[in-house]
């Protein structure tokens, strides 16, 4: 198991960065199931339903046939896509057991690769027309993308976040032109 | 400290591939695989400007990669709005043409309401404002994903030592 060292991004970054990670990420599932769930209710929600479709509709191409469904209305985006997005949301949640926050050390870049190739051979098969592509090989092939993409994310978005707010202001002051780079350094 | 190249011409870089991937009709079917298009313009961004360090530069830096893969979103998100526009004035609505007869081949596996609703929502399928604020935010967050992405896989690794900052050498005094 990785372990943090003394350069460790600090713990508050760490616990604000995978926060907002997290919560942004629940956000956008949220956002794809709420979709449907306002097709289906009366009064003013169908605007908000068309809405959210027309946000997801520039990243998926939607159709009906290759989508889950609620209520009978499909969910905001197809059902491989929604797989890699609740799959990458689940790998967030299990992600502060497996590894502590504050290790930056990423997982070999083969994993990453690896684990896209049976969803891009998926998409590939059934472009050609070969029977690849079902509900369930888009669910399970975008599922373990999504599920091991946190791994490589998150340590790299906590020390990125890290990096930038520790990093030099972009305007300092002019009579005292290192002000900002030694308070930045401090911190 | 170490220096740092720009980061703007190899995110200029970034976004014009995002841009290319987004606006050309055809090209655009691989956006549909969540912003795959954008991903990968993200992600080359942080190769350009891996490749244009140099040793005595600072290595590279998981927050630089946000920030290249961010910006490359962002211009290609102008950019590809512009291409996009450009194309509509120049020929109409060319990527109608093609998702219409991509869905074709769809057409025997969808409800047919299913298929006259898709049909009928890219006749929709104008230019505005909200199509680019919409790009903006979504080429935003899918670059900076694809920045991170970029990172994880052109890395420097753990056990390249950073290159002592070179001294010139003293002035050798005669006499």
């Amino acid at each position: 198991m990785a372990s943090a060292s003394a350069d460790s991004p600090p713990v508050r970054v760490a616990y604000s960065a995978y926060g907002l990670l997290l919560a942004g990420t629940a956000l956008w599932c949220a956002a794809i199931m709420a979709a449907p769930l306002f097709s289906t209710l009366d009064g003013g929600y169908a605007e908000a339903a068309g809405l959210l479709y027309s946000f997801f509709h520039p990243i998926c191409h939607q159709l009906d046939s290759h989508s889950l469904h609620i209520g009978g209305a499909k969910l905001g985006v197809c059902t491989r896509c929604f797989s890699v997005y609740s799959g990458f949301l689940l790998g967030l949640l299990v992600y502060p057991a497996v590894r502590p926050l504050r290790a930056t050390l990423l997982p070999h870049r083969f994993l990453l690769i690896g684990a896209a190739v049976p969803m891009v051979l998926d998409v590939g098969l059934s472009l050609l027309g070969l029977p690849a592509g079902t509900q369930v090989s888009r669910m399970l092939t975008g599922s373990v993308f999504g599920l091991t993409a946190p791994f490589f994310l998150v340590p790299a978005v906590i020390e990125g976040c890290a990096q930038l707010l520790a990093s030099p202001p972009l305007i300092t002051n002019r009579s005292h032109p290192h002000e900002g780079i030694s308070d930045a350094t401090e911190t | 400290m170490q220096q740092k190249p720009s980061i703007v011409l190899p995110a200029l870089y970034g976004g014009i591939i995002i841009a290319a991937i987004s606006a050309i009709p055809g090209l655009n079917l691989l956006n549909c695989l969540c912003c795959a298009g954008v991903l990968l313009g993200g992600a080359l961004s942080v190769f350009f400007y891996k490749k244009d360090l140099k040793p005595e530069h600072a290595p590279l830096e998981s927050g630089t990669a946000i920030q290249l893969g961010a910006l490359a979103g962002v211009f290609g998100a102008i950019i590809g709005t512009a291409i996009t526009a450009a194309i509509m004035a120049a020929f109409g609505n060319v990527s109608r043409h093609v998702i219409a007869s991509f869905l074709e081949g769809f057409r025997d596996q969808m409800p047919s309401e299913a298929f006259d609703q898709a049909i009928r929502s890219l006749e929709n399928g104008g230019l505005t404002i909200v199509t680019l604020v919409i790009s903006l935010v979504i080429d935003t967050l899918f670059g900076l994903l694809g920045g991170l992405i970029g990172f994880a896989i052109w890395k420097p690794k753990p056990g390249a030592a950073t290159p002592p900052p070179q001294v010139p050498p003293p002035p050798v005094i005669q006499g």
